[in-house]
């Protein structure tokens, strides 16, 4: 900020004084705050997941066979279903904004809801079609974990153990985030319907948009480095 | 709101000095602290936990050094060493140094320095405290329910695998208080980018606050990778995911470079704000606008962006290529250059400036030959060929005491006392003051420098078992160390008196620039009564009156100016 | 409700849509494509970039940064800028066995990978 937002202060409108904090001047310095403050955020989860990320290259370009023979026990078809889940959940979560923005209040509301049932169709397609499975199959690390094609191909039980804690540990990390996108999404659409005073301003639902786009971004990453290694 | 000229700088010195409301007195319910959204109250919240956290780290510290002064460990069995030096190290590390001066001093200060009304985020502010404490419960039950023997740097395959300690609660309460400092450092990034007062451009800041930027950066970009490399860790010992176990193929190289990838930079968040202190200390101690500005300013991010790429000197000894290796000890050599270029312009600022000696400028004294010593010995210790030799030995604890303690340390006591009056609206006893901070000096270098030969002689760290004819030197480090924790007693003991006993301050006692003195002491709950337009330099001192005639402070000394400052100071 | 937000027109958002849609089949469909004619590493490369393209719309339009300040772009910018520099860790697993002289080292781990 430099002398011209001195000048804009006097220009600003005070209509919108009771959505500003009173740490601010104006407006526009409140809503610059938020986004930068969500981004400077999602820089923390960026490298939060990068650090795991940089794990699965490191092993999958030491143990290509493991992460081969690993994703065979995986799903494409759920990966893909996946995928458009949370790139339709993206969509109606713009929608969300979009009609927040332009005052229609109910209808945000509702956008919010398809994105949190959208949001929950994802998990349930992840456990109940993906995960119990694996259960099932003893591919899970460390409890009774069972490789069963050990004494057909060379790789040992601990690449794969490797391959699975990786890919439980990534999936499970991008589901918890998930809950917490529900979590959020509930609370707001509950606001929105009550009409309560902070969401009126449609920053709150932007801010839960920029975080539900990245727990989206993550996921366009995960479905080919785990459900995409490649045929054979 | 009204926005007004900022009072014309020479009504600086004259103020009135007895507001009728200010943040401590606003309101005294407990709730209204434990509930305040308030940057002052947050950081009086901090600054009692630090403190706190601060005490048991330095119990921890002074029975090792007790253990020590025998070569046959007569006072701990091994199990209780090893936890002992544990919980020194991530009690002084997670619980004090990285919060330490962010949290208390830079969550009290920048709001104000930077003329705003508080942090762009207050509630997350308050959050972050919540944090912090709920983090310390959890490391102080883990170490009452038997603690962990691992070191602070959890190394793998031991702390994932075979430990057998508390080591997946204390994980959990690193984990936390890692977001507690993200909190911290996405406020502050926020705040020092919207918040600043019109007029105050980037080339207008404080010191301080360039600083503070360049912490901020490196808590956001590097916190979240050590707490997922923890939490990979703390997973591991549940399920055998095997990322760090080489039984099952994962690589326990790959955690050191994970956990130093953030380790490394989180020097600098301890050593960045304590520098930014020393800067403003400086220039008030020298009455004089800190030399090369500018480098100084850059020198902060330079610090941080290099510091991001050094991870790799920590691990000379792990079988990486020579080659590798060569590249970073040829950046942790360039890292120095940013370091020295602050040093140098420190004391190019001291040259020829008006220096008193107050007690803060003490401690910025101090902090400027130790932190030369500590960063001169990282050097050797970035040497390829030098390292195989001091690796694990005492000498790399000399070196980052040198740098935590007599770096980082001696800042936030800079810090501490300079703007104590401004935090509390009381002066305290700047005589007691000066003679602790030459005691602290005296007591940290008798601890410390002994260590450095102990090393170069070859006594490993982390054990206490060692040849006999090394106790000379260690008696005489734990003398040193008795000598330190009496100089941290008077200053807790004179600082306290002054809450009750100190005479009130002025609103600038210092006689200082900056917008945190044109507001009262101790300021009020909305820091100023008209938003500063600001149109002058940082350290302008040709602005105040009569600069040399103020110097004899006695004409102040009736408004509560500090009480014990030299007249006339020395040239 | 309204506020000083820049409002992307609908028809922008369901573009984008069809657009992550149409990535998302041709990274399937990259999938299928037999080894001998596009072998794994081309393979992993092409994958990435469309993830990297769909992640770059997901960003651009429907997180809004193309029409952000400059301070957003910065704040967006910087979290990839440094997920490359934490990439740099891998360079120490691609140049350890140049420790061996002959690249023994190496050939431990080639022939440990071969034997998997």
């Amino acid at each position: 900020m430099s002398v011209e937002a001195a000048h804009s202060l006097h220009n600003e409108p005070h209509e919108h004084e009771e959505h500003l904090a009173h740490q601010f001047m104006n407006r526009e310095q409140q809503d610059e705050s938020y986004i930068v403050g969500m981004w400077s955020f999602l820089v923390t989860e960026i490298l939060f997941f990068g650090a795991l990320f940089l794990c699965y290259s490191i092993f999958r370009i030491q143990y290509p066979m493991a992460f081969q023979e690993g994703h065979e026990e995986l799903s494409w078809v759920y990966g893909c279903a996946n995928t458009v889940i949370l790139l339709t959940s993206s969509l109606t979560m713009v929608l969300s904004v979009h009609a927040a923005q332009t005052g229609k209040r109910i209808l945000s509301a509702m956008w919010l809801a398809a994105t949190s049932v959208l949001a929950a169709g994802f998990l349930v397609v992840k456990l109940a079609f993906e995960w119990y499975p694996k259960f099932q199959h003893h591919l899970i690390p460390g409890v009774n974990f069972h490789w069963p094609h050990e004494q057909f191909t060379e790789v040992a039980a601990g690449k794969a153990e490797l391959f699975f804690g990786l890919y439980f540990a990534m999936t499970g990390l991008h589901g918890i985030h998930v809950v917490i996108g529900i979590g959020i999404m509930a609370v707001l659409g509950t606001m929105l319907l009550l009409n309560h005073k902070s969401t009126q301003y449609y920053m709150p639902i932007e801010l839960a948009g920029l975080y539900w786009h990245f727990v989206d971004i993550v996921w366009i990453f995960l479905f080919p480095l785990f459900y995409l290694i490649g045929k054979r | 709101m009204s926005i007004q000229q900022a009072p014309a700088p020479d009504t600086y010195v004259k103020q009135e000095s007895e507001p009728v409301k200010n943040y401590l007195n606003a309101e005294h319910t407990v709730a209204s602290w434990l509930l305040t959204k308030d940057h002052k109250r947050i950081a009086v919240l901090y600054l009692i936990s630090i403190t706190f956290f601060f005490i048991i780290g330095g119990v921890a510290a002074s029975l090792i050094r007790a253990e020590l002064t025998s070569p046959h460990g007569r006072l701990f069995t091994n199990d209780s060493y090893n936890k002992l030096f544990s919980a020194h190290g991530i009690i002084m590390v997670f619980f004090f140094l990285v919060p330490s001066i962010p949290a208390t001093i830079g969550n009290f200060i920048i709001p104000l320095m930077i003329g705003a009304k508080d942090l762009a985020f207050p509630r997350l502010n308050l959050l972050s405290w919540y944090l912090y404490t709920i983090a310390g419960g959890i490391a102080l039950t883990a170490m009452i329910m038997g603690g962990v023997d691992t070191g602070w740097t959890f190394y793998t395959p031991y702390s994932s695998v075979y430990s057998n300690g508390q080591v997946v609660m204390t994980l959990i309460a690193v984990f936390i208080a890692g977001f507690s400092s993200i909190a911290t450092g996405i406020n502050f990034i926020v705040t020092i980018h919207k918040m600043r007062a019109p007029g105050l451009t980037w080339f207008r800041l404080p010191l301080f606050i360039w600083a503070h930027y360049a912490t901020s950066v490196i808590i956001v970009l590097g916190t979240p990778v050590v707490a997922i490399t923890l939490a990979l860790v703390a997973v591991e010992r549940v399920f055998p995911i095997g990322i760090f176990n080489p039984a099952q193929g994962g690589d326990p190289i790959l955690f050191q470079h994970m956990f130093w990838f953030y380790s490394h930079p989180a020097v600098y968040i301890m050593i960045l704000p304590s520098m930014g202190i020393i800067s403003e200390v400086i220039a008030n101690g020298s009455r004089k606008r800190i030399f090369g500005y500018e480098l100084v300013a850059f020198s902060s991010l330079a610090i941080a962006g290099f510091g991001f790429l050094v991870w790799g000197h920590h691990m000379f000894v792990t079988g990486e290529s020579v080659y590798l290796a060569m590249v970073f000890s040829l950046i942790s050599f360039l890292v120095a250059v940013p370091s020295a270029i602050k040093v140098f312009n420190w004391t190019a600022t001291i040259y020829k400036g008006n220096v008193t000696l107050h007690a803060p400028m003490m401690y910025a004294l101090g902090f400027i030959g130790l932190f030369t010593i500590g960063g001169l010995t990282g050097l050797f210790l970035a040497s390829l060929a030098v390292d195989v030799h001091l690796n694990m030995t005492y000498f790399v604890v000399a070196h980052f005491h040198y740098v935590m303690v007599g770096g980082a340390i001696f800042g936030f006591m800079a810090g501490l006392h300079f703007w104590w009056p401004k935090i509390t609206g009381r002066l305290y006893n700047e005589l007691w003051a000066k003679i602790a901070a030459g005691i602290i000096f005296l007591g940290f270098n008798l601890t410390f420098f002994p260590q450095f030969v102990l090393g170069y002689l070859g006594m490993p760290r982390r054990y206490h078992y060692y040849p006999p004819e090394f106790q000379a030197w260690n008696i005489l480090s734990t003398a040193g160390a008795s000598v330190l924790g009496v100089g941290y007693l008077i200053p807790a003991v004179y600082l306290s008196l002054s809450l009750i006993y100190g005479k009130k301050a002025s609103a600038n006692p210092w006689n200082a620039v900056g917008l945190e003195w044109q507001t009262a002491s101790p300021p009020p709950t909305e820091n100023f009564e008209d938003i500063p337009i600001v149109t002058w330099e940082a350290y302008d001192y040709t602005m105040l009156p009569d600069v040399e005639s103020d110097l004899d402070y006695s004409s102040l000394e009736n408004e509560g100016s500090v009480s014990g400052v030299p007249a006339g100071g020395v040239k | 409700m309204s506020g000083h937000a820049h409002v992307t027109p609908v028809k922008v958002y369901f573009t984008v849509y069809v657009l992550l849609l149409m990535l998302l089949v041709a990274t399937v469909g990259v999938y299928f494509i037999p080894h001998n004619i596009l072998n794994p590493p081309a393979a992993l490369a092409v994958a990435m970039a469309i993830a990297i393209v769909k992640a770059a719309l997901v960003v651009g339009f429907f997180m809004q940064v193309v029409y952000g300040s400059k301070l957003t772009w910065l704040w967006a910018a910087i979290g990839f800028v440094w997920l490359s520099l934490l990439a740099g860790i891998m360079i120490d697993y691609s140049t350890r066995h140049m420790n061996m002289p002959d690249g023994s080292a190496f050939d431990r781990m080639q022939s440990q990978s071969s034997v998997e």
